[in-house]
C-alpha cells in the first residue's frame, strides 16, 4: 500500500476530500474501481469523506468560536465579551415626552404618579403600553391667568414596554443566579427587590453595580450579565463584595419587555391607571415616542467589547 | 500483497459481504465482469438522495415498485435501468434488459445482458426487484 503521506487533509469540501482519497488509491494496484460510483470501494470512500468532512466542520467551528474576531454564534460572542467585562446593550424602549393634567374631585395639595404608572398608545393599529420610570409628584398651582387651582405636571418621560414581574426563590446557598426569561428586556428598567421569605411582606430594593469597588458585606447590590439565548441573568455578592442572598429569600425582578422599533412614533397617549385615585386626566404629547431599538448586534459587540476593555471606563487618555 | 492470477485484472473491487480469504485473512476482491455486475446492482438498489452530497447517483427503480404492475411500469423500470447504467457505469455496454413482472410476488425479475469494454463475451445476470414493505 501507498504511504499515508500521499493523503492530503487540508481540504474542507466533501468532493475534494474524496478526490484526495482517490488520489491516494491511485498509488496502489489492488483495488482499481475507486473511480466508478457504483463500486463498493466508492461507497466506502463516501463514508470516509463524509466522516472527514464532519470532523473538519466541527474542528473549524470550534476553532472559530474560540476567538472574538472569528466567532459567529451570538452566545459565543457574548461569552467572549463577558471576559472583557463588557455588557452588550439590551433592547431599548421607545420613550415619549408628555404632560398630564389631573382634575381631582376635591382639593389635594399634590397628586402622585407612581413608578410604572401606565399609559397606552395605538401605533400602527397595535396597542402599546408606556410607563413612567420613577415617582412623579404634581403639586397644586394656581393658573397664572384665571387664578384657579390646577394640577399640571412638568415634562414627563414615559417608556414603551410590557411590564413583567418575575419571582425567584433562593434555593442554593452559594452562587445564586436568576436568569430573566425575556430576551427583549430593557435592562435600564430592571428593578430588583429582595424579600426575606415567602411569608414576609417587607422588601428591600437592591441596586445594580458593575464593579466591586466600594462594595461591602452589607451592600444591597446585584450584577447583571448576558447569558445564553441573548438573555440576561442577575447575580449577587458573595458576602464579602456585596450582600449574599440567603436560602429562602425571594428575589423580585420587575422590568419592561421592549417592542423595539414597533414602539416608535406613538403620537397620542391615554392614561390607564388612576392618579392618586383620580381618573379625570388630560394627556398632552410633547414629543412622539422614539428611540426604540433592538439589542446590540453581533458586529457591534465585536467592535465595542475590546474598545471598552481598552478604555476601562477612564475619562481621559 | 502479491497474488497470482491466471487472467489479467482490469477492474477490482471489494466484495459486498467483505468476506475474508481463509488462508491469509485478506479481504477478498471481486474482479472484471463480476465487479461490474456488482456495481450495477449497487447503482440500481441505491435511491436518489441516498448518498451524501451526491443526490444524482442511483436510480429511481425502487419507487416504481409501488406503481401498478402493468407493462407500462415494466417499461419504465427498463428505461430507468438503462439510463442508470448509461450514466454511471462506463465500463460496459448494455446489450439487453428484460423486465418480467411477477405479480404474485409483487416483484420484477430483471435480466441484464452487458459486455465489458475490454471483453468480447456478453454476460447476463438476474436481479429480483421487490418491495421490502
Amino acid at each position: 500500500m501507498a504511504a499515508n503521506t500521499a493523503t492530503t487533509v487540508v481540504d474542507l469540501d466533501f468532493d475534494k476530500i474524496k478526490d484526495n482519497l482517490r488520489n491516494f488509491l491511485r498509488s496502489q494496484a489492488n483495488i482499481k474501481d475507486y473511480d466508478f460510483e457504483g463500486s463498493n470501494i466508492s461507497t466506502i470512500l463516501d463514508v470516509l469523506s463524509y466522516n472527514t468532512y464532519l470532523n473538519n466542520f466541527y474542528a473549524n467551528m470550534i476553532a472559530n468560536e474560540m476567538f472574538l474576531d472569528s466567532a459567529q454564534i451570538k452566545d459565543s460572542i457574548i461569552s467572549h465579551a463577558k471576559e472583557l467585562n463588557y455588557l452588550p446593550s439590551s433592547c431599548s424602549s421607545a420613550n415619549a415626552k408628555i404632560k398630564i393634567k389631573v382634575n381631582p374631585t376635591d382639593n389635594p395639595g399634590s397628586v402622585t404618579l407612581n413608578k410604572w404608572h401606565k399609559f397606552s398608545s395605538s401605533i400602527n393599529g397595535k396597542s402599546k403600553t408606556f410607563s413612567t420610570d420613577s415617582d412623579i409628584v404634581i403639586t397644586k398651582a394656581a393658573n397664572t391667568t384665571t387664578g384657579v387651582a390646577e394640577w399640571i405636571s412638568g415634562e414627563i418621560e414615559i417608556y414603551e414596554g410590557q411590564i413583567v414581574e418575575e419571582f425567584f426563590t433562593v434555593a442554593a446557598a452559594n452562587n445564586f443566579t436568576a436568569t430573566l426569561s425575556n430576551a427583549d428586556i430593557d435592562t435600564d428598567s430592571l428593578e430588583v427587590k429582595v424579600r426575606a421569605s415567602n411569608t414576609s411582606s417587607v422588601n428591600a430594593v437592591w441596586s445594580k453595580v458593575d464593579t466591586l469597588f466600594g462594595l461591602t458585606a452589607s451592600s444591597n447590590s446585584y450584577f447583571i450579565e448576558p447569558t445564553q439565548g441573548s438573555k440576561y441573568k442577575i447575580t449577587f455578592g458573595d458576602g464579602i463584595f456585596g450582600k449574599k442572598p440567603v436560602l429562602g429569600n425571594i428575589i423580585e425582578a420587575k422590568y419592561r419587555i421592549s417592542s423595539k422599533e414597533e414602539g416608535n412614533n406613538g403620537k397620542t397617549f391615554t392614561n390607564v391607571d388612576l392618579v392618586s385615585g383620580y381618573s379625570n386626566t388630560v394627556v398632552t404629547t410633547i414629543a412622539n415616542s422614539s428611540g426604540g431599538t433592538d439589542a446590540e448586534s453581533i458586529d457591534s459587540i465585536k467592535q465595542n467589547a475590546p474598545k471598552s476593555f481598552q478604555v476601562q471606563e477612564r475619562g481621559n487618555k | 500483497m502479491a497474488t497470482t492470477r491466471t487472467s489479467q485484472i482490469f477492474f477490482s473491487d471489494l466484495r459486498t459481504d467483505l468476506a475474508l480469504n481463509p488462508a491469509n485473512d485478506d479481504v477478498l476482491l471481486t474482479t472484471n465482469e463480476n465487479a461490474i455486475e456488482q456495481s450495477i446492482k449497487n447503482l440500481l438498489l441505491t435511491n436518489f438522495y441516498e448518498r451524501p452530497f451526491q443526490p444524482d447517483i442511483g436510480s429511481n427503480v425502487k419507487s416504481l415498485l409501488f406503481e401498478l404492475a402493468s407493462p407500462h411500469t415494466a417499461y419504465n423500470v427498463k428505461e430507468a435501468i438503462k439510463e442508470t447504467i448509461s450514466n454511471y457505469e462506463p465500463r460496459c455496454e448494455i446489450l439487453d434488459v428484460l423486465v418480467e413482472s411477477d405479480e404474485d410476488r409483487h416483484s420484477f425479475n430483471v435480466y441484464i445482458t452487458f459486455m465489458a469494454v475490454n471483453s468480447e463475451n456478453p454476460r447476463t445476470f438476474n436481479l429480483v426487484l421487490d418491495r421490502v414493505r
